[in-house]
């Protein structure tokens, strides 16, 4: 394989986008169910079309989960079978007085 | 993406492959989902702050296992495991990926008893 293949995914670039989509997506919102299809869809859509314009060559998956405060808790793990050189995950958890926001973005490089 | 500029320009002497010998089966891996998973789980299962922590790893460790065991060639996979309260509040979970429809694709599956609920995805993307 070429080298141009093998960059590894960069990490600190992704937290930035997805900081920022988060935000923008939900500052100032309170909890609605109707809404949170809208709010998941366009987080996850805006990082997948931000990670895009770097045009790298990776596939990426974006995942996120928006969880109403109301004293239950909640875990997630995740395992993966790739090539640890060159595939990176990166999760960021958000929060506001009504929900709780977890995002996870993985790119796997060709 | 279009990934046609990739592959054309993939060199193909050096073991890169284009098409996978046995594509992704969904509906193979979902059963191997409940199957393990209401294994692992039973209908009494309460919510435990600590004891869940490591259940959902445990659940992750257990499900890459099994998908390696499933003995797809040429597959990276990516398991994702949210536990949680079933304290009737809602949660809403979405993903989207950029990748190959041909040959990548995902399988989920959900258990649920009064106490606890178990949302389990797995992801599987072809290494060219």
């Amino acid at each position: 394989m070429n080298d141009i293949y093998q960059q590894p995914f960069v990490v600190h670039d992704a937290s930035n986008i997805i900081n920022e989509t988060i935000e923008s997506t939900l500052e100032h919102q309170l909890y609605q169910k109707t809404k949170v299809n809208l709010w998941t869809s366009n987080i996850v859509e805006t990082i997948i079309s931000a990670l895009t314009k770097a045009n790298k060559s990776f596939k990426y998956i974006a995942s996120c989960v928006i969880m109403e405060k109301n004293g239950a808790g909640l875990h997630t793990a995740t395992s993966c079978f790739w090539d640890n050189t060159n595939d990176k995950s990166f999760t960021i958890r958000w929060e506001n007085t009504t929900m709780y926001v977890i995002v996870t973005v993985y790119g796997l490089s060709i | 993406m279009n990934y046609s500029k990739t592959l054309s320009s993939l060199d193909l002497s050096s073991g890169s492959q284009a098409k996978p010998s046995r594509p992704f089966n969904i509906n193979e891996v979902k059963e191997m989902l409940e199957q393990r998973i209401q294994q692992v789980i039973d209908r009494q299962y309460e919510y435990d702050c600590d004891k869940c922590t490591q259940l959902s790893k445990d659940i992750s460790q257990i499900i890459k296992d099994a998908m390696k065991s499933l003995n797809y060639d040429r597959y990276k996979y990516v398991i994702q495991v949210v536990i949680g309260n079933c304290q009737d509040e809602n949660v809403m979970m979405t993903c989207r990926c950029l990748w190959d429809v041909e040959t990548d694709n995902y399988a989920a599956y959900v258990y649920s008893n009064t106490k606890i609920f178990c949302a389990v995805t797995v992801f599987g993307l072809y290494y060219f």
